[in-house]
Order: C-alpha cells, then structure tokens, then sequence
C-alpha cells in the first residue's frame, strides 16, 4: 500500500489518540464507580454510627426508669427518660430515612420500632404509678420491660453486625475499584511506552534511515564517487526521493562523461593545429624531394617502386593530420532541408560499384513518403561513407548490407528518422563497441587509420542532434543506428 | 621565355626541391631566400613575376612582409601568393587580414599543383 509520509504520521498520531481516549474513558468509568462506593461507605459509616448510638441510648434510656423503682422519682428520672426517649426516636427516625442494603436491616428497624414503643409505653406506665418501689405491678411491668429491652437490644446488635457486613462488602469493592484505577493508570502508561518506542522504531525505519542513507550517497558523489546508487523500494516521497536522486546521479554521470569528451576535444583540438603546422613543413619537403627524385629514375623500376611508396606514405600522412584537424575542428554545418533517401541513394552511387566488386550486396529497405530532415548534405554524405567503408572492411569475403529507412513511432523520439546500416561482417567485440567512438581508437592501424572515422561520424550526428549506437555480435555483423530529428 | 619566381620560406629544405622542381620545368627561373627582410630586398632588386611566401616565418610574418611589399611602389605590383602549412582559411584569413584577400596555397602541394596554380595566377595577372 502507499502511503505518504504525513498520512503515516497522521496514523500514529490517531492511534495514540485513540489509545488516550479509551484509556481516559475506562478511567473516569472506573473513578466514578469508586467514588460511588465512597459515598455508598460514608453513607454505611453514618448507618453504622446512628445504630451504635441507637444500641447505646437505648440501653441509657433504661436507666432512668430503674433509677425510678430505686430513688422514686426524686431526681427528675421521667425527664431524663424523655429526652432520651426523644433522642431514641430522633435515631430511628434518621434511620428510617436510610436506605438498605438488605430488606433484613429494614425488618430489624421495624421490629425496633415496635419494640421501642411497647417499651416506651410500659415505661411510661411504670412512671405514672406514684408508689413504684416495692410495687408488685411495676415488678411486673418491669419484667416484660427488661425483656423487650433485651430483644431490642439484640436486634440492634443484629442490626450492627448488618451494616457492618455492609460496610465491609463495599470496603471490598472500593478497594477492587482502586486496584482497577492503579491497574488502568499503570496499563495505560506501559501501552504509551510501547506506542512510543514502536512508532520512533517506524519512523526511524521508514524516514530516518532512508534519509541517513540518502545523505551518505549525495555525500559520497559529493566526494565525487558518481558510481552511487540508492536502493530505496519506498513507495512514499522517499522513494520518489531516491528515484529522482538516481535520476540526477545518472544525469550528472552523462554530463561528467560529455564534458570529459568536450574538454578532451578541445585539448586535442588545440594540440593537433599546432602539431599540424610542424608536420606538414617536413611532409611538404619530402613530397617535393620525391617528386624531384622520381623524375631522374623512371627506368629503374625497384627505385621507382620505392619512391611511389615513400611519397605514398608521406601523402597517407598528410591525410591523417587533415582528418585530426577536420575532427578537432568544428566548421559550421550548413543546414537545409533534406530528403534523406536521395542523401542515402547520392551516396550509394558514389560507392555501390567498388562495393560490388567486393562481392558485396546493398539492400534498401526504405520507408516512403518520410518528412524531410534539417542537415548538411555533405556531412551526412561523410557519416555515411564512412560508415559504408567500416561495414565494406568488415567483410572480406563479401556479403550484405541492409539499409533500413523509416520514421519512429516511439514516445519521445516518433519525430525523428531511423537509419539502420547492418552488415554480415565479423562483428565488433563487445568491450570494444563502447571505445568505438573514442578518438584514436582503431583495430585496423596498419592501415594507416588515424581511429578517427566514427569519431568524426558521431560528432557529425550530434551537431545534427541526433544519437548514434552499435549493436554487434561476433561472427554475426553489425549495425549501426542513427536517428536524426524530422525538420 | 622564363617567368621569375622568388620564394621566401625559413624551410630551407623547401625552398630547395621546390626550386629544383620548378626549374625542371624550364618554365621558371628560381631564387630562394629563408629570410624575410632578405626577400623583400631581392623582390626590389630582381622583380620577379610572381612572389611564394610563407606565413609563418621567425624573423618576420608573412603578412609584414606582404605589407612592405605592397607600400613600395617598385614591387606593389607583383602577384604575392601564400605558401603555408596553416591549415584552415580562418588562419590565413587572421594571418594575412591587413592585406586583404590573397591566394593561398597549402603546404604539402606537389610540384604539379604547385605548378598549375602559379601558371593559372600568372595567366589571370596578364588578362587582367
């Protein structure tokens, strides 16, 4: 899949979003649940707390009574009762408003109640005798007092061990509620941590490295090592990086490589005009002097011979640095518009008889009707002969040449021409198909070639912007393709 | 009759064959100097019909040489015609500026070219 650099951030940055949000929602879920048990426990405290002090003042408000039998209402013991009696339905009533956990406590409340009022009844009685000691009713009344007195107080006792039950199960779940918080908290963190470092390790793997690795190839041409290549298969703007540095590096090398040739060119340029003018004084002398040798042996024929071929290699050396200064020299073309085929036929004519004594065939193979072309008629003339010659030379015992003519159909070259020259000759070897073009490079030098020729044929094609190229195997032939821009 | 021709070239091996090719012919009487100031002084004092001269001497260039030549009036008049081993018009062009056009001939030319384009300058001097 391919995602771009900011849509890769933009998922980690979701996802740890995403892993915040569920985290702080389980959070505040859980908190507010424990909260709820906090105030469930104040609530079981305050429960706890009225039915302690309902055990106790219920107890106290026996008191005055028994007082009463004692002392005989001496030291206001029904007052003292009352206000403890109102204290004991103030209690009650509080606990009436609470709401239980189990119906059991409601019930128990009840039973208080109804036990309080049979109690405060039977006190109220055992007040309103004005003789009560040693009284056998209020002997009695006492009896049945005390004995609710002792229910009462075991269901408030009951009533205490309840809400300490209750108290206890939600300490219980309070507590499990809080380890659930710690639980949350310290996942949450461990999870963060985990993210972090998965999405430094991402990054460092999907844009750090990539970028690390691009700086040391730009820094390695930098050093001028243009053999340096990125290998990055990234679909994101990585990878368009890295395919667009490639690109550059391929550019840079065709540049390095061109001006290495235009400078070369030029050295050589400037080297073979002053060479030039020191070879061709000597050359000059030795042709004059042969011509006035041979003048005075014409009868001796070994003599004659040798003179022929001294001037010969004087007149061979003088072609050669006339073809070193027409390379090295750049003479302006003379453009008009051309049709190539009669260029082509032109200069068939001047060769096709000497190649047929060779034993060699031309083929045409022409293309009709093609647009016209921008050149020079004479310089295309030279690439060509010159082309026709290397291909005559590469077939001693003879065979075929085909000339195939056509327009290119494929993007970016459909408006330029296709000229193919392909012989049946022994073929060039292939490390030399690249040095073929280099000036100087010859496989025939006894023949006295300077290695000019296909350099002069490729400078000639440029300057007409096209392209040149070999194709060849050994044993098989070659060919030599040109392509030229339509007009 | 003998047309005269004065050759001045530093290439004194040159100016050798060059004069022996020539009068071989019986066309031509031949005299020779390697030294420019020398050649203006024969040109003055033999007034050749036609005048070879090389561009590039050490001495003094060609093209001084054609100069003082034509400043003089006993020898304005002869047909001077370049002999060089400069190899691109251009250069003779540049060389021989100051003196307007004139023929040239590159060197190395064999006697009978050399012969047929004196004879050709010399036949186009007489209509002229």
């Amino acid at each position: 899949m391919r995602f771009k650099i900011g849509t890769k951030i933009g998922i980690v940055f979701s996802i740890f979003f995403i892993e915040i949000a569920l985290f702080a929602g389980l959070y505040s879920i859980i908190a507010r649940q424990h909260e709820d048990y906090m105030l469930e426990l104040q609530k079981q405290y305050n429960e706890l707390e009225l039915v302690r002090n309902l055990q106790l003042t219920l107890i106290q408000a026996a008191m005055p009574v028994n007082d009463y039998l004692i002392v005989g209402g001496d030291y206001n013991e029904k007052g003292n009762f009352n206000s403890l009696s109102a204290k004991v339905e103030e209690l009650i009533g509080e606990l009436d408003k609470l709401k239980f956990g189990r119906t059991e406590e409601r019930q128990l409340l009840n039973h208080l109640k109804e036990e309080y009022t049979q109690f405060k009844k039977i006190a109220l009685q055992i007040f309103s005798i004005p003789e009560a000691v040693g009284n056998i009713k209020v002997g009695q009344l006492m009896e049945k007092m005390d004995e609710i007195a002792d229910d009462a107080s075991k269901d408030a006792g009951r009533f205490y061990q309840l809400a300490q039950l209750g108290r206890e199960e939600l300490q219980h779940h309070q507590d499990m509620t809080k380890n659930l918080l710690n639980l949350v908290v310290s996942g949450g963190v461990l999870l963060n941590i985990i993210l972090i470092l998965g999405s430094l390790f991402f990054f460092a793997r999907t844009i750090s490295r990539p970028i690390v690795y691009l700086r040391n190839a730009a820094l390695e041409i930098g050093k001028g090592n243009l053999d340096a290549k990125v290998d990055l298969k990234m679909k994101d703007e990585i990878g368009d990086l890295s395919f667009a540095f490639n690109n550059m590096v391929k550019d840079l090398r065709k540049t390095q490589t061109q001006l290495v040739h235009a400078e070369k060119m030029s050295a050589l340029g400037q080297l073979s005009a002053g060479v030039a003018h020191e070879i061709k004084n000597p050359l000059a002398i030795i042709i004059q002097g042969i011509a006035y040798l041979k003048s005075f042996i014409s009868t001796d024929v070994s003599l004659v011979d040798a003179m022929q071929r001294v001037e010969d290699s004087a007149l061979r050396a003088d072609k050669i640095v006339k073809d070193l200064l027409n390379f090295s020299r750049q003479a302006p073309l003379a453009f008009e518009e051309l049709d190539i085929t009669s260029v082509i036929e032109e200069t068939l004519s001047l060769v096709e008889h000497q190649v047929s004594l060779k034993n060699i065939k031309i083929i045409r193979q022409f293309a009709l009707g093609l647009p016209k072309i921008k050149a020079d008629s004479s310089r295309l003339k030279q690439v060509f002969i010159n082309i026709l010659n290397n291909a005559v030379e590469a077939m001693p015992q003879g065979g075929t040449i085909t000339i195939s003519l056509k327009q290119l159909e494929v993007q970016p070259r459909e408006h330029h021409l296709e000229i193919i020259f392909t012989d049946t000759g022994c073929g060039i070897l292939e490390e030399n198909i690249s040095k073929a073009f280099d000036p100087f490079f010859s496989t025939k030098k006894k023949d006295g070639s300077a290695g000019l020729g296909l350099s002069v044929t490729r400078g000639i094609i440029e300057r007409h912007n096209g392209k040149i190229m070999i194709e060849s195997q050994i044993g098989k032939g070659t060919s030599v393709i040109i392509s030229l821009p339509i007009a | 009759m003998r047309r005269k021709i004065l050759i001045i070239d530093d290439e004194e091996d040159l100016c050798h064959f060059v004069k022996l090719n020539l009068e071989k012919t019986r066309k031509f009487e031949v005299i020779t100097s390697t030294k420019a100031a020398e050649g203006i002084e024969l040109a003055r004092n033999e007034q050749p019909d036609l005048i070879l001269l090389d561009i590039l001497m050490p001495d003094m260039e060609g093209s001084e040489v054609a100069e003082s030549l034509l400043a003089e009036p006993s020898t304005k008049e002869i047909p001077v015609v370049f002999l060089t081993a400069l190899v691109s018009k251009d250069q003779v062009t540049e060389k021989s500026g100051k003196i307007g056009k004139r023929d040239f001939i590159a060197k190395p030319v064999t006697p009978q070219e050399l012969i047929s384009r004196i004879e050709a300058i010399l036949e186009d001097r007489a209509i002229n």
